[in-house]
């Protein structure tokens, strides 16, 4: 047997039919022409040797085919056998490379699982929630129609605007409007409160979704006779009915009319009879749907087209797009403007118009951005692995060079060489996407414990089979871009022979050397840029933790409550909001109580124009956020009143009208004045004309958000001006906690009305927590991703650091013999590496000033160019990476010159 | 002289074959038939078609590999040597075909005794 006849056969090149053919009657012919000229040395005559050979071998061209068929069936699937062993013993020599250096193969593993894990899970979100449909048929049609002012985001709508659309519309094939109500059902002796949506005709029709049982409204149901029905939601049918099929047909019965939150009754009813119930996964805004008929006639009062409370949603005509019924709702709002210039121009009305947005874009909402940045994070890191990885199989590839040429030596061809390495490298990836996919499904939990709780269809959210292809794909990817660098490194001509030679390994180590450099300075300069946005965004976060909420939010309760069976006359409202106060103030343990339709952050108020004395009456009044608000109000939220006083029981009906204003009106109206003893008229309502006095400047409050600036706040004495809305909220200062509250609270709100529910009482630590939650989630996510981000390229410098150091050995111990210095020794050594960390350090600054303005909408408060953040993170950084880069050099230049000398 | 035909006796060609080459080291067929002739000093003829055929199934089976070279005559001849799996296989028929061949003659011998 020859040397290297085994390896040989391995890489011999696959033989075609006819190399077959040729082979056989080659070894025939030999085998006969050998025996002729034996026969004729023997002295036959050339007939006799024929002869004898003929005897010997029998029919010649038989054989031929015989032996020849027999030996292409034996290359067929011997052919095949080799690519299977060759890959066997591939993947086999793969796994011994990793059983035998599990250092290496776990770090790489890890290295890349974090960055298939980061990018599947966020994958699985923009998939799920920015990608998916909406569970409707055809739901690319659905759309959503409202009123805009200067261009915002359709929100609400007029009915008058919507009858105007159905009327017109040439784009929308159905098209609907619905608003939310509520109404109190007693659920056994209890009365609870219920969301109900009154929707028009087309409502169902729209979403292309019928009721599971029972049936959808029909046009009967809209008649002005018609006897009442409603349609339950899936929940309210699993909770309230068990279930059960005999809900069809049962009487719904409320203690009162449904109330819309414009203090107007929905409708007359008291009963309705249950007519359908919805399928589960139909998207639920509200537990009860009742038919509405718009016809317009209702809406003939003062604020006909002011009175937003409608919401709108119609299905797009096939083959029309959002363009069209874009364009569709502009000429109407032209036409509308001409109609009642009133309401499309001057002051607030000022550039209204009608716009629409995909029902996916309305529920999608403001998360689209964030969502995208964070994938985008997470690809980055994915970038970084792939580097690190990168460098790492480099370094890896320089040390096998032995091996490699005696692979080469033995026969493997080039292709065969770059096969192994590829095939290791494949078994590497596929390791790291199980690993990755394990972090995905780990990193999702992560995600929706963390995610904002606004954030949409997070139930549907998971990490699918789709997410796992796309880890997998990912990773042969990375894999493929991975093994590239060390395929040419293992692969060059050179290296197959130089090693065997000796060690003239100087110049081809300094081109690998030069790429493994770029890679590294990619990994720092990506690192600093994902650094970058991690420090905005968590300087964000402090700066957010740092605002005054303007309330004392500790031991500070809220408690909502319906007043919809007291919201008659304003008398009927206050009246059974001190009645409930005082019984609720009676209780052991509550220091304070008020009510206020509207709390502090959390948003709503009622905003007359306001006129103040000396102004003239027929300039533009500016609207001022004013809060109709209980007697002790000031104390039990612990809004600080700075001059003066805040709202007391004696400010009643009887007494002369006061507000107190907060120190931003203050500032703002009267800048140079004392406000107090000022007086101020709150327009509309048919009180405009009473005058107000100024008693006491407020502290400023956020009224809806931390983040945004505190504006002007009026207050003015909820018995003296009251809104009598159908809800309120009962505010209560109380060391005790919720649930030692529930039951005396109950009670004591029963006394007063026991027809009115009682939910469960909120925090407003709580409420600020929720605020706070978004930008604890961006600063989570994008800063767990950049640490991990740091982390690699600082591991990446360390390693690259021992590579150089370990080639320079030698010149080390040289420099230290002729007796250079350590400071010296130490400069040589790093050198490279701190150019390296500077530059990358540049570019990853210079990458995210040119970009921050992504982050724009997710800051509030800090400038996303930040110059301390930028010059936190460059030099936290630059520190860590040369601490990384320093500290084998320093070590190197404790090496004995002796042994340096003696390395090679 | 009997001469006998080697390929007469199913499997006692492959191992003649797997023997020859072992002792051998690599031969070309013709070779072979060579040496399998001067051994049993005429008394067994190879067909050369079943040599063949015999040749390259063990080939394809991985008991033998081949290699093209030039002959002593200056000619390219096809050479077959035995791979590490022909000699164990070699070592497992040989043991095989020695029993056999001892369980026989003890019957034969047996037979002439109680014959005698």
């Amino acid at each position: 047997m020859s040397a290297g006849g085994g390896w040989k056969r391995l890489f011999r090149l696959t033989e075609s039919a006819k190399h077959v053919r040729d082979q056989v009657d080659d070894e025939l012919l030999f085998h006969v022409e050998t025996l002729l000229e034996r026969y004729l040395a023997e002295g036959m005559t050339e007939e006799e040797a024929w002869l004898e050979v003929r005897r010997q071998v029998g029919d010649l061209d038989h054989l031929r085919a015989e032996m020849a068929a027999q030996k292409a069936r034996a290359n067929r699937s011997s052919r095949r056998r080799l690519f299977r062993d060759g890959l066997r013993s591939d993947v086999r020599v793969g796994l011994r490379q990793f059983r035998k250096r599990p250092g290496f193969t776990s770090l790489a593993v890890l290295t890349l699982a974090l960055g298939i894990g980061a990018s599947t899970t966020l994958f699985s979100v923009v998939k799920d929630v920015l990608l998916d449909p909406l569970p409707y048929p055809e739901s690319d049609r659905l759309v959503y129609v409202g009123s805009v002012l200067r261009g915002g985001v359709p929100s609400v709508f007029t009915a008058p605007e919507f009858l105007a659309l159905h009327a017109s519309t040439q784009t929308l094939e159905s098209y609907a409007a619905y608003r939310y109500a509520t109404m109190i059902v007693r659920v056994g002796a209890r009365p609870e409160q219920f969301r109900v949506a009154a929707v028009t005709e087309d409502y169902f029709a729209v979403y292309g979704v019928g009721p599971a049982l029972g049936r959808a409204f029909q046009p009967d149901d809209y008649r002005g006779n018609a006897s009442p029905v409603v349609i339950l939601s899936h929940g309210v049918w699993q909770e309230r009915w068990g279930g059960d099929l005999e809900a069809i047909g049962s009487m719904v019965a409320p203690v009162d009319r449904p109330w819309t939150p414009d203090q107007s009754p929905l409708t007359e009813q008291f009963s309705y009879v249950v007519v359908g119930v919805m399928p589960a996964d139909f998207p639920s805004t509200a537990d009860f749907w009742i038919p509405e008929r718009l016809t317009g006639t209702e809406f003939a009062s003062d604020d006909y087209f002011t009175n937003g409370t409608h919401r709108s949603v119609g299905r797009l005509r096939s083959g029309l797009s959002l363009a069209d019924l874009r364009e569709e709702t502009a000429v109407l709002a032209a036409s509308l403007a001409v109609e009642h210039p009133e309401y499309y121009s001057g002051g607030y009305f000022e550039g209204r118009s009608i716009d629409a947005i995909s029902l996916l874009d309305r529920t999608v909402g403001g998360y689209r951005g964030s969502t995208l940045l964070m994938f985008g994070a997470a690809g980055l890191l994915l970038l970084i692995a792939v580097a690190n990885l990168a460098g790492l199989l480099l370094a890896r590839a320089l040390d096998r060079n032995q091996e490699m040429a005696i692979r080469g030596a033995l026969g493997a061809g080039r292709g065969r060489v770059a096969r192994l390495i590829l095939t290791e490298t494949m078994l590497l990836t596929l390791l790291s996407s199980a690993a990755g996919i394990a972090m995905a499904l780990g990193g999702m939990r992560i995600f929706k414990l963390l995610a904002p709780l606004a954030f949409p269809r997070l139930d549907v959210v998971a990490v699918d089979v789709w997410a796992m292809a796309f880890a997998v794909a990912l990773a042969l990817l990375c894999g493929l871009l991975c093994g590239i660098a060390p395929v040419a490194v293992g692969n060059s001509k050179r290296s197959l022979v130089s090693p065997l030679q000796g060690s003239s390994r100087g110049g081809e180590r300094k081109g690998t050397a030069r790429l493994w450099k770029a890679l590294v300075g990619t990994q720092v300069a990506l690192a600093v840029y994902l650094l970058v946005g991690a420090g905005l965004l968590a300087h964000n976060y402090r700066s957010l933790l740092a605002v005054d909420p303007g309330v004392e939010s500790e031991d500070l309760l809220l408690l909502p409550i319906s007043t919809s069976a007291h919201s008659d006359t304003e008398e009927s409202y206050v009246g059974f909001l001190s009645e409930t106060i005082r019984r609720v103030g009676a209780i052991p343990g509550v220091e304070s109580v008020s009510w206020t339709p509207d709390p502090p952050l959390y948003g709503g108020w009622w905003i007359p124009p306001v006129v103040t004395e000396g102004m003239a009456e027929d300039v533009e009044s500016p609207s001022i956020r004013t809060h109709a608000v209980g007697p002790d109000f000031f104390p039990t939220l612990g809004i600080p009143i700075h001059r003066g006083r805040g709202i007391e029981w004696t400010d009643n009906a009887d007494a002369e009208p006061v507000v107190v204003v907060d120190e931003v009106m203050a500032t703002r109206f009267w800048p140079n004045e004392d406000p107090l003893g000022k007086r101020l008229r709150l327009l509309g309502g048919g009180k405009g004309e009473t005058w107000y006095s100024v008693v006491g400047i407020a502290g400023r409050v956020h009224e809806s958000t931390l983040a945004q600036v505190p504006t002007p706040q009026v207050y003015v004495p909820s018995m003296q001006r009251a809104q009598a809305y159908p809800g309120a909220w009962i505010v209560i200062r109380s060391p005790l906690v919720a649930h030692e509250l529930a039951q005396p609270l109950e009670a004591a709100i029963w006394r007063v009305d026991s027809n009115v529910p009682v939910r469960s009482l909120e925090t407003m630590e709580g409420r600020i927590a929720r605020d706070l939650r978004d930008p604890r989630f961006h600063m989570v996510m994008v800063g767990s991703f950049s640490l991990t981000a740091v982390l690699l390229s600082v591991a990446g410098i360390y390693g690259l650091m021992l590579c150089l150091i370990a080639a320079r050995t030698r010149e080390i111990g040289i420099r230290s013999a002729l007796g250079a210095g350590t400071s010296s020794v130490l400069w040589t050594v790093s050198r490279q590496c701190t150019w390296l960390i500077l530059g990358g350090c540049i570019v990853g600054v210079g990458l995210a000033a040119g970009t921050s303005r992504l982050l724009e909408g997710l800051l509030f408060g800090v400038s996303p160019l930040d110059p301390p953040t930028y010059l936190a993170v460059s030099v936290g950084l630059v520190g860590t990476a040369l601490l990384a880069c320093l500290l084998p050099a320093w070590r190197a230049t404790r090496i004995e010159p002796t042994i340096a000398l003696r390395g090679e | 002289m009997t001469r006998t035909t080697a390929s007469t006796i199913y499997g006692n060609l492959d191992l003649l074959v797997l023997h020859t080459l072992r002792v051998e080291g690599s031969l070309h067929g013709l070779g072979i038939v060579d040496v399998l002739e001067e051994r049993s000093q005429g008394s067994i003829q190879v067909d050369i078609g079943a040599l063949y055929r015999s040749l390259h199934r063990l080939e394809k089976h991985g008991l033998l590999e081949s290699e093209w070279r030039i002959s002593d005559k200056n000619r390219k001849a096809n050479y077959y040597s035995l791979t590490a799996a022909g000699e164990k296989d070699l070592e497992r028929t040989q043991d095989e075909w020695e029993d056999h061949v001892r369980a026989i003659s003890r019957v034969l011998s047996l037979g002439w005794e109680i014959g005698s």
